[in-house]
């Protein structure tokens, strides 16, 4: 699909970068390949594993795995939380024949009704043993890793009395609050902003709780910078020993289902939001703003949007020329990025991991719907049964508490509620 | 192909407990032989939540008897053609298995083995370790001393195995009653013949003339019901995904040294395990699915010495399954590795019953 | 193009796919994932499990009080095996191998 409108205009930086082999507008420090690529109207990463359609990012930050590209040499890097280094070589994948002429993409006429992967093409033998050969070769996503690059990393093994997981502003309030009281805290961020508050360790992400050993995991990402180590990437493991966890991992946007929701342009409010700050760019003021009534007013407000739409107002949405034509029953608009804008889910893996409980809530008060963390009045989320037992807690919008302010206060109260625990516990109790 | 609000027939000849493959494709291979059989299937959970949907999806007749090689080749024969016996793609592949040693222990093992493969007319390859490298060219071979090859092994995705063998026995009348536990069992008489009365958690009960038990790493609970005391017991096993690549692997390689082994999925993820020593909450002989940082980190670092390309790539999903463990430490039955022969035997044994 | 809606764009997997798993019998959010796909991806649910649940509330097959989401496995982010190999090296108590069930031959 073609796509050479630039839904971000922004100044240009300083680093030089290539596209498939193709020098690109220079990315200014601190600049995501998805900024990048939004600045430079590249939005077809890929292509999807069954129906052969063009794919690009849609999260921004992190969490839906569909902007995989190779980066120097190295296969499916989230091309949202790769910052761009200068000379860095990025390339897409999963694309067979030149841009935009992939023949591949024929399957998606030829099965316009669908095709249930359980029945296809059975029988007889020899055809199944074909079409297995073919689908081998379409599914997939990069070549493997080219030989010189190299990880390189030296683990570490860290035992904080408290480990916040998420600096935003529910993390931050606990940090800040058990730090002011000489609590041995330590607060882990995988997103790795220019500028981190004191004492956070940025580029980390924890990435499981393991109960039977009583820990939890990091991965840690060194940045890089020097052109003559391209093809090393830092990265290492983090062991976290500690006796109290708080899980502030917020909330995520999971896709709203209208009508070719998958296409490239496609993307989610926050994320998007995020991308602006970082290029410092001026949104294209026709982009359209999809969905239900009090989330996509505030995003719109955000992002100086004046296109609203429900998603029950979508009747179709096409690719038309570098653009997405988005169809309502009053008329149509032209955009070159349409802006879901869902309730904000909470990220309840880590705590669910753990060993907390989560319950489905679907409501407008706590304003998100999936999965929220189950917790007492104090805000305890239980214990993590092992060797070691930790206590959980959770603060924020992991909990459904998605407005700011009130994600500050509660924080800070279940702060004080630690603090007394670890107080009244001894042993690790500040002076 | 299974529900949970499946009618269940008061009084079958035949009530088998567990949905698994095993379990299934009993059930399948009895309704062809015997249609006017009246045979339920109870599931406790959802088809493929057991070890029929946890495990790696090798099938190989690599092994180290003659009995198990004869068993393994008439499975991998039947799955030639078994998805179009069952009308569900299975994912076969004929990659082959390609085993490494790399201790002298090891390569005389293989010897061995590659001695009894020939007698039985399995054509197993003696490959050097250079010739491991030529069928792998991504390997590390420098620590391999010897290698074997089969080229009609392979893999399969086994969660339509279960799919396949449901379907095509609830097509033949079947009922499979899934999200249903038996709480209990007993000996009971119905209408002149001895038999089994089945208690399930719903409050309803039936009476079976036979039971199968086909709860694989569960089963001791039901034994236990009984009076049954067998030496069987589970043992967890990890095992992880990564995110897709373009296909490069063709054969499931296993290196004996370190209980490795590694394959590509039709989708391009590598799907990867290794031995661990007993487990956390293995003591107690009940079924873990838990998993952990020692399993992964021990796991990368036996696959990145054997495939260095391996360091950068990332896992997706981390998960674990129970084999069910025979005294002498070797699984009972290894999941579906040997279902389709198996399956036909216990039908086999059950209609002499 | 064609049209279609998604509730799974790693493996492709459309509001169609799912309302055809539930016309199979298949009820659960474990079960729906297994047999459509949905779910098993790079994304491994972040993006498509809260679609998926609205999607059960629609077709009133769960109450709300039923959802529960499908395990919660790591890696709940990205992590090279390199960097995990590494922590192998420096951990004192790796314990030496046995044979394996894929690797047993007896």
């Amino acid at each position: 699909m073609a796509h050479n409108h630039r839904p971000i205009r922004a100044d240009e930086g300083d680093r030089r970068w290539t596209l498939d082999g193709r020098p690109m507008r220079r990315a200014r420090e601190g600049e995501t390949v998805t900024d990048a690529l939004l600045c430079a109207g590249e939005l077809a990463l890929t292509r999807s594993a069954k129906y052969r359609r063009p794919r690009g990012a849609y999260c921004l930050r992190g969490d839906c795995g569909s902007c995989l590209v190779r980066v120097d040499g190295r296969p499916n890097a989230p091309a949202c939380t790769t910052k761009i280094r200068d000379g860095m070589r990025v390339e897409r994948q999963n694309l067979h024949g030149p841009d935009g002429a992939d023949p591949t993409a024929l399957v998606d006429r030829v099965f316009a009704g669908g095709f249930d992967h359980h029945r296809f093409m059975v029988k007889p033998r020899i055809a199944n043993e074909l079409m297995q050969t073919m689908a081998r070769q379409l599914t997939g996503l990069g070549r493997v890793p080219d030989p010189e690059v190299q990880v390189r990393g030296t683990p570490e093994d860290l035992r904080p009395t408290v480990l916040v997981i998420g600096a935003g502003a529910a993390g931050l309030a606990v940090h800040e609050r058990l730090a002011a009281a000489g609590v041995d805290v330590l607060t882990v961020e995988r997103e790795a902003p220019s500028r981190a508050p004191a004492g956070i360790r940025a580029a980390t992400a924890v990435f499981a709780a393991y109960p039977g050993e009583s820990l939890f995991a990091a991965q840690c990402r060194a940045p890089r910078e020097r052109p003559s180590e391209a093809a090393v990437f830092g990265e290492h493991l983090v062991r976290l020993r500690p006796e109290h966890v708080v899980f502030a991992t917020g909330t995520r946007e999971p896709l709203l289902t209208i009508p070719n929701n998958d296409l490239p342009g496609v993307v989610a409010a926050s994320g998007l939001r995020a991308s602006l700050e970082r290029t410092d760019g001026a949104l294209d003021p026709r982009c359209v703003v999809v969905g239900p009534a009090p989330y996509a007013a505030a995003r719109a407000r955000e992002l100086k949007l004046a296109t609203v739409l429900a998603p029950s107002q979508v009747r179709a949405l096409e690719p038309r020329g570098s653009q997405l034509r988005v169809t309502t029953d009053d008329g149509h608009h032209d955009a070159p990025l349409v802006i879901l804008a869902p309730p904000p889910a909470p990220a309840h893996e880590l705590p669910v991991m753990a060993g907390a409980k989560v319950q489905f809530v679907d409501a407008q008060e706590p304003a998100c719907v999936g999965f929220v963390v189950q917790r007492d009045h104090t805000g305890h989320a239980g214990i993590m049964e092992g060797p070691h037992p930790i206590h959980l807690w959770a603060v924020g919008g992991v909990c459904g508490i998605t407005d700011r302010e009130r994600a500050i206060e509660d924080s800070q109260r279940v702060a004080r509620t630690i603090l007394a625990t670890i107080t009244s516990t001894g042993g690790s109790a500040p002076p | 192909m299974g529900r949970r609000d499946a009618p269940l027939p008061e009084a079958v000849d035949l009530a088998i407990i567990g949905g698994g493959v095993m379990g299934l494709a009993t059930a399948y291979e009895l309704s062809k032989r015997a249609p006017e059989r009246r045979i339920c299937v109870i599931e406790g959970s959802y088809l493929v939540s057991g070890a029929s949907g946890r495990n790696g999806g090798g099938v190989r007749s690599q092994w180290g008897d003659a009995g198990n090689v004869a068993i393994m080749r008439e499975s991998l024969a039947i799955c030639r053609g078994l998805a179009q016996t069952l009308n569900i793609n299975l994912w076969f592949r004929r990659g082959g298995y390609l085993f490494l040693a790399r201790s002298d222990a090891s390569a005389a093992r293989l010897a061995r083995n590659i001695a009894v493969h020939r007698s039985v007319g399995a054509p197993t390859e003696q490959l050097t370790a250079r010739e491991a490298k030529e069928l792998v060219p991504e390997l590390d071979v420098s620590n391999v001393r010897a290698a074997t090859f089969n080229s009609e092994d392979g893999v399969v995705f086994p969660w339509p195995f279960v799919w396949g063998y449901a379907s095509e026995a609830s097509a033949r009348g079947v009922a499979i009653r899934t999200h249903t536990r038996v709480t209990g069992l007993g000996e009971a008489r119905h209408a002149g013949h001895d038999g089994y009365d089945l208690t399930l958690h719903t409050g309803e009960s039936l009476w079976a003339r036979r039971v199968l038990n086909a709860t694989g790493a569960w089963s001791p609970v039901l034994n236990e019901m009984l009076g049954i005391d067998l030496p069987n017991r589970p043992h967890r096993h990890e095992i992880i995904s990564t995110e897709p690549l373009k296909p490069f692997l063709d054969p499931l390689v296993v290196d004996l040294d370190s209980g490795l082994y590694f394959s590509q999925s039709t989708r391009g993820e590598i799907v990867t395990g290794v031995t661990m020593h007993d487990v956390p909450g293995g003591e107690d002989d009940r079924v873990n699915l838990g998993t952990s940082l020692e399993f992964l980190e021990r796991m990368a670092a036996n696959l990145t010495a054997v495939l260095p390309l391996a360091r950068a790539l990332h896992p997706v999903r981390q998960w674990s399954g129970p084999y069910d463990i025979s005294p002498t430490a070797t699984p009972s039955s290894v999941a579906l590795l040997d279902t389709p022969t198996s399956s036909r035997c216990v039908a086999s044994r059950v209609m002499d019953s | 193009m064609t049209t279609r809606t998604f509730i799974c764009r790693c493996e492709d997997v459309t509001v169609k796919d799912c309302d055809a798993a539930i016309e199979a019998g298949f009820e659960t959010i474990e079960e729906i994932k297994r047999f459509t796909g949905m779910g098993t991806g790079p994304c491994q649910g972040r993006e498509c499990m809260v679609p998926l649940c609205t999607l059960l509330q629609e077709r009133g097959v769960e109450g709300s009080d039923a959802l529960a989401p499908f395990t919660a496995r790591p890696p709940a982010a990205q992590i090279s095996l390199g960097a995990l190999a590494d922590g192998a090296r420096e951990s004192t108590a790796i314990p030496t191998p046995t044979s394996s069930p894929e690797g047993e031959d007896s």
